[in-house]
């Protein structure tokens, strides 16, 4: 009885998941859409040749890395850091008005992130230009420009998503023992050594866990992210362009079945060693934690 | 920095409330000014730019849209069927498979638990699932493929699956004693002490679907069932495509007719509106819920 609770769920990863399983073959072959997925011709690993001889691919590979490092580190930072901030409020209202504001942007989709974002930058209209242009400067070509963009996608992503972190640790925080704080209050502790001595280091086990378990999904962008913000402008491709952003592309633009698949494949077999590796690492950190 | 013993740091202090006040103000201002413009002439934008208050108020920007298009509505409709369709049964699905596999008398506990856990870490990819359900199961400009797909969510049943392990094991042993069916067990007794889990993953689910555009971008090639933040995104690129090309004839026509700025900025409220709208009554499940499950670990 309680199995037939199970099935419907069961029924549904059948269809969506397991099922498309079968379909890695797609990327050991030159697919084609009349043939299907069994009628198309065995290339073997010409797909990931060709791949991995292109210039894309690694600039996809480490623009998808690099991005999930770089917001990993300063998500968790951040986060701390504003946790312990809140935490250091004496009013409750205080608390629950701050924490209401922060939490505003992860309640709205990318889209309108992508709106924001060009108030702020479009060579028109945008905010920036305006003052820029008030002081006697050139507008800037933001969408045309490169080097900008890593910083633009790291407030972006910071400013979107630190509410929730910032939640699950100031709850971390809440249950610190407050005798400990008291003890050290008595001892003439000052409010920055309580930080340093107590908070910090109580919530580190969770802030590395959570950074290992991120880890995992490091082959995997949040593509609404970076197609949306940077209005898929292709000259800036070289610093915004992640496996997903290039696998949409290739899907619904130019319809490379043999490209986008192994690089499905190949972000799929990358995403597994990960997490078997990171949840390896977080086992021997904190036995109670596995995936498994 | 030596502080002294018994007074406070009032720099310290200053700073601190400082920096709280302006991360405040960067997120919650954007939506204030775009609050703002959406109620503005466009006149008003043009020559001031954005201000906290409208120098001149008017309703025309969702005059516009109300006028023209009526694919708002149905943008609304859709995304409204999907996201109580989507969420309802997405609770569903995964409350009824959390349930029996938080029992530590479930006899098929371990396979379960594997064959749910395989898809989390290996998966086909998004060319496979593509092609399934474009070439073989036909729901490429359906309704359909919006919501179907998305319904198992492994790592929220996981969530739903630690809320009801808290459910204390005498309790369900006592109901079996006094004779109730699994199924009463689980609708009279389980669901309801989980109330606080399925408000948290319903939340969770109630956002995703709101805001789902990807599975419309990629599945749909009319624009028969659009959900809101693609057609905002469409109609966005489509101002900024008018605006850029004003010597196509039509174009020109509602380039000039248009408050665009007003529109855009109207747009915006439309489609997340609800949502910040609904959010803050719900903040207090949510918090709970997201410190549960991340104490727990």
């Amino acid at each position: 009885m309680l199995l037939g609770l199970c099935v419907p769920l069961m029924v549904w990863l059948v269809v969506f998941n397991y099922i498309p399983m079968v379909g890695v073959i797609i990327a050991f072959k030159n697919y084609n859409n009349r043939l299907g997925m069994f009628g198309s011709p065995w290339v073997g690993m010409k797909n990931f040749e060709y791949l991995f001889k292109s210039q894309d691919f690694f600039r996809i590979v480490r623009n998808t890395i690099g991005y999930n490092i770089i917001f990993i580190i300063t998500g968790v930072i951040f986060a701390v850091f504003v946790a312990i901030l809140l935490n250091s409020l004496k009013r409750k209202i205080s608390v629950k008005i701050f924490q209401t504001g922060y939490f505003l942007p992860f309640f709205i989709s990318w889209v309108i992130v992508a709106f924001i974002v060009q108030l702020l930058l479009d060579v028109d209209k945008g905010i920036l230009n305006s003052m820029i242009t008030t002081f006697g400067g050139e507008p800037v070509f933001w969408y045309q420009e490169k080097y900008p963009w890593p910083f633009i996608f790291t407030i972006a992503n910071l400013w979107k998503n630190f509410g929730y972190s910032t939640i699950m640790y100031y709850g971390a925080i809440m249950n610190i023992d407050q005798e400990l704080y008291e003890a050290a209050k008595i001892d003439g502790c000052t409010e920055g050594q309580l930080t340093r001595y107590i908070t910090i280091p109580l919530l580190m086990p969770m802030a590395v866990m959570l950074t290992i378990l991120s880890v995992s999904g490091i082959m995997r962008g949040d593509f609404s992210l970076f197609y949306y913000v940077s209005n898929d402008s292709g000259m800036i491709y070289e610093v915004t362009d992640i496996i997903d952003t290039y696998l949409f592309r290739a899907l619904r633009k130019t319809g490379d079945m043999g490209t986008s698949s192994a690089v499905g494949l190949f972000q799929s077999v990358a995403g597994f060693v990960l997490v078997m590796i990171s949840n390896k690492i977080a086992h021997k950190v904190d036995e109670n934690t596995a995936l498994i | 920095m030596k502080k002294i013993k018994t007074g406070k740091n009032h720099m310290a202090i200053i700073s601190k409330n400082l920096f709280m006040i302006l991360l405040l103000v960067a997120t919650v201002l954007p939506f204030i000014l775009i609050i703002s413009a959406s109620f503005s002439s466009q006149s008003a934008i043009d020559n001031y730019g954005y201000q906290l208050i409208p120098k001149e108020v008017t309703l025309d920007g969702y005059k516009y849209i109300m006028q023209t298009s009526d694919q708002i509505i149905k943008a609304y409709v859709i995304t409204i069927f999907i996201t109580a369709a989507g969420t309802i049964l997405s609770l569903m699905m995964n409350a009824m498979a959390a349930y029996p596999l938080s029992r530590k008398d479930f006899l098929y506990r371990r396979q379960v638990n594997m064959f749910v856990f395989i898809p989390t870490i290996i998966s086909g990819g998004i060319v496979p699932t593509y092609i399934l359900i474009t070439k073989y199961l036909h729901m490429a400009d359906t309704i359909w493929v919006l919501f179907v797909p998305a319904l198992a969510n492994v790592s929220r049943m996981f969530l739903l699956r630690t809320f009801f392990a808290n459910i204390p094991d005498s309790l369900i042993e006592a109901a079996k004693i006094e004779g109730a069916s699994e199924m009463e067990i689980f609708f009279k007794i389980a669901l309801p002490l989980v109330k606080t889990g399925l408000a948290t993953v319903a939340i969770f689910l109630v956002l995703q679907f709101w805001n789902e555009w990807f599975t419309a971008l990629l599945y749909m090639n009319s624009n028969k069932y659009i959900t809101l933040q693609l057609l905002l995104n469409r109609i966005m690129e489509n101002l900024q495509f008018l605006k850029r090309n004003p010597d196509i004839g039509m174009a020109q026509m509602m380039a000039m007719d248009m408050p665009e700025t007003a529109v855009s900025n109207a747009m915006v409220i439309v489609t997340a509106g609800p949502t910040l709208i609904v959010f803050p009554f719900f903040q207090k499940y949510f918090v709970k819920g997201i410190t549960v499950g991340s104490v727990k670990g």
